[in-house]
Order: structure tokens, then C-alpha cells, then sequence
């Protein structure tokens, strides 16, 4: 094996992979406290503002913190599982990153492409469904093995709402496939050139908006960890680093649902309004970078809307919860399946 | 390459013998979760991508969870005293490797190619037919070109469209018969 080769199929994609991960932990990081500083403004408080200016460096301090503290296995545990349940919940979060293209394939010279995405597989939105929802097993196995009863009955909870509302999100994701006629996130992306899918397809959007809060388990539907109920949920029993693991495999979907929904409904890297060939036409660095700087707007809006939510709506009752996915969401999103098919087959000929 | 096939298909074989073996409900529930991503890794080694896909999100992602549920639910005490090797275990063993010995030896001496069968009766028959059998192939794979997603679905939807109607009709009819059987009233 060449040098070439190895640096095309091992090293280029080890510097990517190191790069996003250290990017998507420092977006995680600070997801907490963008949302920690404005749950603090929506409810007419401060929020953290202590720990260097504005508070900046409080995640650093809470991640310090969190290391430091005792790893406990409860007595009742079953030690294997307990300890490599969080495995399961953030590794599915961090691996769906591999595949979102977050700025325009950067031209170098004739021929020479390099693609702003880890990789850009063919499979694209299938692979992070299927990914995904292997995180489940991670709330199930926590669980199950903490040995205690709180956690049971959130990840029961969990997993059955977790596993209700994957229905209703994959309807309304398999909408934009329809629309843009291919999985990969690139294709997807591309077919948004003209007008950003979140408007014909905007019933599929409300849908996916909806089940993505249910799916990451946040308020008006965390009724996993509803703490009034039942102390903290599937996670009761955990501390210091494997805790933080939850955490951050939480807010780690948080960004990545904020990252999907960019691409798959928001047009992605796409500036509005301004067609892809001029600006190419006028540099191809600007291009990448203005790209870049408009995926990232795109997601921030995004999960600003996200922290709204969380703090505008009181918690919904565990049967409602379902109700609502099983006979809202899912009707709506069939009905929005077949309209998008009748509209592909003789609107768009 | 080969060592890695030889990796994989220890991975999966183990796993499957993790599931009938082990003691532990959960621990056969996770080796199976593991047997169904090994399998996927050789659907996408088979340049099987979709299949690969659906294979996770499915099996591992939603049947697997139900399984985990059911045994989550269930008294685990009662099943770890339950005998779980049956008195028949050996003499089924026996019968199975004897039917795994005579598989083995047929696939082995058999004359499986990479060639389509169709292809293949052509070729015996000889001469310029053959020729023009593998042309009218090769243009049946040209029609279908596309990634394999595209070519699979072109194959379900359309040569295979009524078997396939049909198998969603049947899964329906299991769907409503198990909430019948649940549900003590409707």
C-alpha cells in the first residue's frame, strides 16, 4: 500500500473524524450553555454569568467537575452492563456526524474536490436512522442494569415513546427522500437550490420538529427523567463520567437533530436567494466558507427554536404522549407521504 | 482480505452461539444485538447497502428493543432457574452437524459460478447463442444501472411488485391478529 493511498483511505479520514469530533464536543459543550443562559432570559433570570465573562467558561467548569467526581456502581447494579451502557447511548449520537455535508465541496483546481463531510455515503439519511436508533439500547441498558426501580420505569418509558415517535420521524424524513429523489445528504441538499423543502414539505417539517423534541427526550416530552415522577429517570443511579456521557450524548443529538434538520429541510449550506454557480464563478474559498457560515446560522436559529420550546411548554401526561404520536402525528404523517407521492408523480413530471 | 472475512464470520457464529448458550436472557439479547450488526457488515461488505441499512434499523434498532422490553418485563429469577438445555440437545447436534456436513459437502462439489444460470444453459448449449444470452444480460444490467438502492427498488417494485404486495397484506394480517389476541376487548 502507497502513501497515497494509505493517507487517502486512512489518514484524511482520521484528521476529518478528529476535527469534527473535537468540533461537535466544543458545540456540545456550549449548546449547555447557550441553553442554560437563555432559559435563564425567557424566565426573567440571570443564568450562569459567574466563571470567566458571560459565563464562558462555564462548561469547562462543569466538565472538570464531573471528571472529577466519584464513579459509584450501586451494590444492585450488574456491574458489565451499568458500565458499558453509556457507550451504547453516545456513541450512535457522535457517529450520525459522519455523514452531514456542513459547507459546499471545496474546488481546488481542475478536478480536485475536497468534501466538507466525513463521508458522503450513498446510503446518507438511512445510515444515521439506522445509527440512531441503535441509542436506544443505551437509556434501555441503564435501566435495566442500575438494579433500581426509578430507572426501570423511565427507560420503559423511554424506549417505548422512543421507539413510537421513530415512526412518525422516519414518515416525514422519508417525504424529503421522495422529494429530492435520493438518500445521500449532498443529493438532498442540492434539490434545495431553489427553495428550501421546509415550505412545500411543511407538514413534514412540523412532524419531524415534533417527534426530534420526543426523540431526544426533551420538554414538552421528557417524561423519561420527569423529575417529579420519578427522580431523574434512566440515569438515577449515575455519576461523575458516565453520567456526563448522558449528558452529552443528549445535547449531542440535540445538535445533530439541529444539523439534520438544517440539511434535510432548512437548504442546508445554501444561501437563499443566491444561486450556487455565480458565487462559484467568483471564488471558489469564499463559497465554501460563506457556505459553512450559513449552515451554521441555520442550525443556531435552529436551536434557539429548540430551547424555546423547552421554555414555553409545561410537561405533557405519559398517555397523552403517546396519543399524540400514535394519532396525530402518524396519520399526519402518512397523509403527507401520500400527497408528496401524488405531487412527485403528476405535479413534478 | 480473507483473514477478515474469517474475523467476521467468527463474530457472527459466535454471537449466534452466545444467544442458544448463555444463561442470561439479557446477555443472549445482546449477543444477538451484535450477531444482527455483524450480519449488517457483511451485507455491506457484499456491496449491500440498503439491505445493511434496514438490517440495523429494523432488527437491531426496533425488534431488538421489543425483545429487551419483553425481558425487562419478565421474572428473571423464574428464568434463570428454568433449565434452558434440553435432554434432546445432543442427539440434535448430532443431526445437525450431520446436516451441516452434507450442506457443506453439496455447496463444495456443486458448480455455484459467478455466472447467472441463464447465462450458463446458453453457454452448454453452445456457440453464438451464448454470446448473445450474455449480451442481452449485460443489457438487463445496463437498464438497471444505478446505485444499488435504485436497482433494488426497481427489482421489488417491479418485477417482484405482487409477491411483495402480498407479503405487506400478510404482515398486516399478523399485526391485526396480535392486537386481536392482546386486546381483551375492542
Amino acid at each position: 500500500m502507497t502513501f497515497e493511498s494509505l493517507m487517502t483511505y486512512v489518514g484524511w479520514p482520521l484528521i476529518k473524524i478528529v476535527i469534527l469530533l473535537g468540533v461537535v464536543a466544543f458545540c456540545v459543550a456550549y449548546t449547555v450553555y447557550i441553553e442554560r443562559r437563555l432559559l435563564g432570559f425567557f424566565q426573567s433570570r440571570v443564568g450562569p454569568n459567574r466563571v470567566g465573562p458571560f459565563g464562558l467558561i462555564q462548561p469547562i467548569a462543569d466538565g472538570l467537575k464531573l471528571i472529577l467526581k466519584e464513579d459509584i456502581i450501586p451494590a444492585n447494579a450488574q456491574p458489565f452492563l451499568f458500565r458499558i451502557a453509556p457507550i451504547f447511548a453516545i456513541v450512535p449520537a457522535f457517529v450520525g456526524f459522519a455523514i452531514i455535508s456542513f459547507a459546499p465541496p471545496l474546488v481546488t483546481g481542475a478536478g480536485v474536490v475536497h468534501p466538507f463531510v466525513v463521508k458522503d455515503v450513498n446510503l446518507g439519511i438511512l445510515f444515521l436512522l439506522s445509527i440512531t436508533s441503535l441509542g436506544v439500547f443505551g437509556i434501555v441498558l441503564a435501566g435495566w442494569s442500575s438494579g433500581s426501580k426509578y430507572p426501570l420505569f423511565g427507560s420503559l418509558r423511554s424506549a417505548s415513546q422512543m421507539l413510537s415517535y421513530e415512526i412518525p420521524l422516519t414518515l416525514s424524513v422519508l417525504s424529503v427522500i421522495l422529494m429530492a429523489g435520493s438518500f445521500r445528504l449532498s443529493d438532498i441538499v442540492d434539490a434545495q437550490s431553489k427553495l428550501p423543502f421546509a415550505i412545500p414539505l411543511i407538514l413534514a417539517f412540523g412532524v419531524y420538529v415534533i417527534s426530534a423534541v420526543a426523540e431526544t427526550n426533551r420538554i414538552p416530552f421528557d417524561l423519561p427523567e420527569g423529575e417529579s415522577e420519578l427522580v431523574g429517570g434512566f440515569h438515577t443511579e449515575y455519576s461523575g463520567m458516565r453520567f456526563a456521557f448522558y449528558f452529552l450524548a443528549e445535547y449531542a443529538n440535540v445538535v445533530l437533530v439541529c444539523c439534520v434538520a438544517t440539511s434535510l429541510f432548512l437548504g442546508g449550506y445554501k444561501i437563499p436567494f443566491v444561486p450556487y454557480e455565480t458565487l462559484l464563478a467568483a471564488h471558489p474559498i469564499l463559497v465554501s466558507a460563506l457556505g459553512l457560515a450559513v449552515f451554521g446560522v441555520k442550525a443556531v436559529l435552529f436551536l434557539y427554536f429548540y430551547i424555546w420550546i423547552r421554555a414555553t411548554f409545561p410537561r405533557y401526561r405519559y398517555d397523552q404522549l403517546l396519543r399524540i404520536g400514535w394519532m396525530v402525528l402518524l396519520p399526519i404523517a402518512l397523509l403527507n407521504l401520500f400527497l408528496v407521492a401524488g405531487i412527485k408523480l403528476w405535479l413534478l413530471r | 482480505m480473507t483473514i477478515g472475512w474469517i474475523l467476521l464470520f467468527a463474530l457472527i457464529i459466535a454471537c449466534a452461539l452466545g444467544v442458544v448458550i448463555s444463561r442470561s436472557p439479557i446477555a443472549s439479547a445482546l449477543s444477538l444485538l451484535v450477531g444482527f450488526v455483524g450480519v449488517a457488515i457483511l451485507y455491506l461488505a457484499l456491496k449491500a447497502e440498503f439491505v445493511a441499512a434496514v438490517q440495523v434499523l429494523v432488527y437491531a434498532g426496533g425488534i431488538l428493543v421489543l425483545y429487551i422490553f419483553g425481558i425487562m418485563l419478565t421474572d428473571n429469577e423464574a428464568l434463570r432457574l428454568t433449565r434452558q438445555v434440553h435432554f434432546q440437545a445432543w442427539p440434535v447436534f448430532l443431526l445437525v452437524l450431520v446436516l451441516f456436513l452434507w450442506m457443506g459437502h453439496k455447496l463444495y462439489h456443486s458448480d455455484y459460478a459467478a455466472t447467472p444460470p441463464a447465462a450458463k444453459v446458453m453457454v452448454v448449449s453452445g456457440g453464438d447463442q451464448a454470446e448473445t444470452a450474455i449480451a442481452a444480460l449485460q443489457a438487463q444490467s445496463q437498464v438497471a444501472a444505478g446505485t444499488n438502492t435504485q436497482r433494488l427498488a426497481s427489482v421489488m417494485y417491479g418485477n417482484f411488485l405482487y409477491p411483495f404486495e402480498a407479503a405487506s397484506v400478510l404482515l398486516m394480517v399478523a399485526a391485526l391478529g396480535a392486537v386481536f389476541l392482546a386486546k381483551k376487548e375492542i
